[in-house]
């Protein structure tokens, strides 16, 4: 049982698993999406979502394959502060609560964070901010997709290429047939999958090892990982924190949902995603302590989840991990298709392109946009690029440049633009310099110290008072 | 410095419990939403 090939499927069970689920949420989108009509209903699901659907689609996109796949990974190289690191990610979600709140009460009628940064900073400071952002979106785009690839091959065999096509195809299909609607109700389902599948994973472990078993064992073969003094670990608890805050803060997909919301929706919604997300990987990321109590020899770290999975429940197991992998794939693949075909097209068309677009010409742009950035992000899938995956650390000084821009921008009324496209060019720049010269793990921490200075160095040294009302009128016109 | 076994053992039975909270939170939350006609 030591062995990857045992924590696999046959090729057959594979395609049996990938075939089911696939009907099921392209069924699933295009049902949900039936109704859907005009812009706002494709792009935002007519406003109205509530909160059950709020809160599970902002959990369901936050998990992605690496919260299942990564954490137990981290907690095999990092030891407990891995996970506790990586559930630190759930304090993005949290501080996004207040946020969305003020951006429904200012923009009621928005549609992208590209719309506000536009309306509250002017055209520089926007194009800075939607070069940041489609780098990033496009970056977690390929690298899910390449993920999906990867993933499907290590668990069932079947050809990177054709698994990587498989999930992108599907989660493109549902994303065009139904728009945010699609991706949010689908995502309700995918949650439930992840979560159970994770409970139960961690139940066994519990069941069949016991803590003092697991504690044990490990503290006589890994005592680094029961370590509660680990210099990287700690540093990358408080980077891998920073790095979540930008992520979230910047990114259209969370955007996208505050305006999708019902009014008094979101900022409950984001913080009970945030309280009810902090545990998982915790739970999905403690069963690598079980290596040593089960006695795994684990070739490669990212298969510690599997392995364990395979250990204590067989053929189960992998179909466990198999069917959890697919579903927080899809939640977070579809959530970025649309979020970013968003400000492709509002931003990128309507903003530069055609100006006088009207909603009934972007209405039926918006699908073939969803379908040509599926197009381009599995043509960037394709030569799978291993570096892609550190690409993601690499976006971490960017996005953490933004942070305070946007927080700064939605609360005071006295931040400048001069001042916020400053700190966006600047923190990213002395972001990547820590990346270079000292490592990954501060490149965030790096990026957002020095913006946070400039915004409020520039704040307090050339204040411009900023009319709100400005930003209730989102849908003026772009020249 | 090591986590003993019995924080250790504390922490995962929290995470564990409030991530089983979840999916029935979750499912109250539709039937609320549905009844009440505010699903979507």
């Amino acid at each position: 049982m030591n062995s990857v090939q045992n924590a696999s499927l046959n090729a057959d069970t594979g395609w049996l698993i990938l075939a089911a689920f696939s009907v099921i949420w392209i069924a699933l989108g295009g049902y949900l999406g039936r109704r859907t009509t005009g812009l706002e209903g494709y792009m935002l699901a007519g406003r109205k979502v509530g909160l059950a659907l709020g809160t599970a689609t902002a959990m369901a996109t936050w998990v992605t394959s690496n919260t299942t796949m990564a954490a137990p990974q981290l907690a095999l190289q990092m030891g407990v502060w891995g996970m506790l690191g990586y559930s630190l990610g759930a304090v993005g979600l949290m501080l996004f609560a207040p946020l969305a709140r003020r951006i429904h009460a200012l923009m009621p009628s928005g549609f992208t964070s590209g719309d506000f940064i536009r309306l509250r900073y002017g055209k520089t400071t926007w194009r800075v901010f939607l070069g940041i952002s489609l780098f990033y979106g496009l970056g977690w785009l390929v690298s899910m997709g390449m993920a999906g690839g990867v993933l499907v091959h290590a668990l069932t065999g079947i050809d990177y290429r054709i698994g990587m096509t498989v999930i992108l195809a599907v989660c493109v299909l549902y994303t065009v047939l139904g728009g945010l609607r699609a991706v949010i109700g689908t995502d309700f389902l995918q949650t439930l999958i992840i979560l159970v599948g994770i409970l139960a994973l961690a139940w066994l472990a519990i069941i069949n090892v016991g803590f003092e078993h697991m504690h044990a064992a490990a503290l006589e073969q890994r005592p680094e990982l029961l370590n509660l003094l680990f210099p990287a670990a700690i540093m990358f608890l408080f980077n891998n924190l920073l790095f979540g805050v930008g992520e979230i803060f910047h990114s259209n997909v969370w955007w996208s949902r505050a305006f999708a919301f019902r009014e008094g929706v979101g900022f409950r919604a984001y913080l009970i995603a945030g309280v009810l997300w902090m545990p998982i990987p915790v739970v999905a990321g403690f069963i690598a302590l079980t290596v040593p109590a089960l006695d795994l020899n684990i070739p490669a770290a990212d298969m510690v989840g599997p392995m364990v999975a395979a250990k204590l429940l067989g053929t189960s197991g992998a179909v466990l991990v198999f069917i959890v992998v697919f579903a927080a794939l899809a939640s977070s693949l579809d959530s970025l298709l649309a979020a970013t075909s968003d400000l492709i097209l509002t931003d990128i068309y309507k903003g530069h392109i055609r100006p006088h677009a009207d909603e009934t010409e972007l209405a039926s742009v918006a699908r073939w946009v969803v379908l040509s950035l599926g197009v381009v992000a599995w043509l960037l899938c394709l030569p799978r690029i291993t570096t892609l995956a550190e690409l993601l650390y690499f976006t971490g000084a960017f996005v953490a440049s933004t942070i305070w821009p946007i927080a700064a921008g939605l609360f005071w009324k006295n931040t400048n633009p001069a001042g916020a496209t400053v700190a966006m060019v600047a923190g990213t720049a002395i972001g990547l310099i820590g990346y270079f010269l000292i490592g990954f793990y501060v490149a965030a921490l790096i990026s957002a110290t020095a913006s946070m200075a400039i915004v409020l160095f520039s704040t307090w040294w050339r204040p411009r008072e900023f009319d709100w009302r400005i930003l209730a009128n989102s849908q003026q016109v772009y020249t | 410095m090591t986590i003993s076994v019995s924080a250790l053992s504390l922490l995962v039975s929290v995470a564990t419990l409030i991530t089983a909270a979840a999916p029935v939170l979750l499912v109250v939350f539709w039937l609320t939403d549905w009844i009440r006609g505010r699903l979507w």
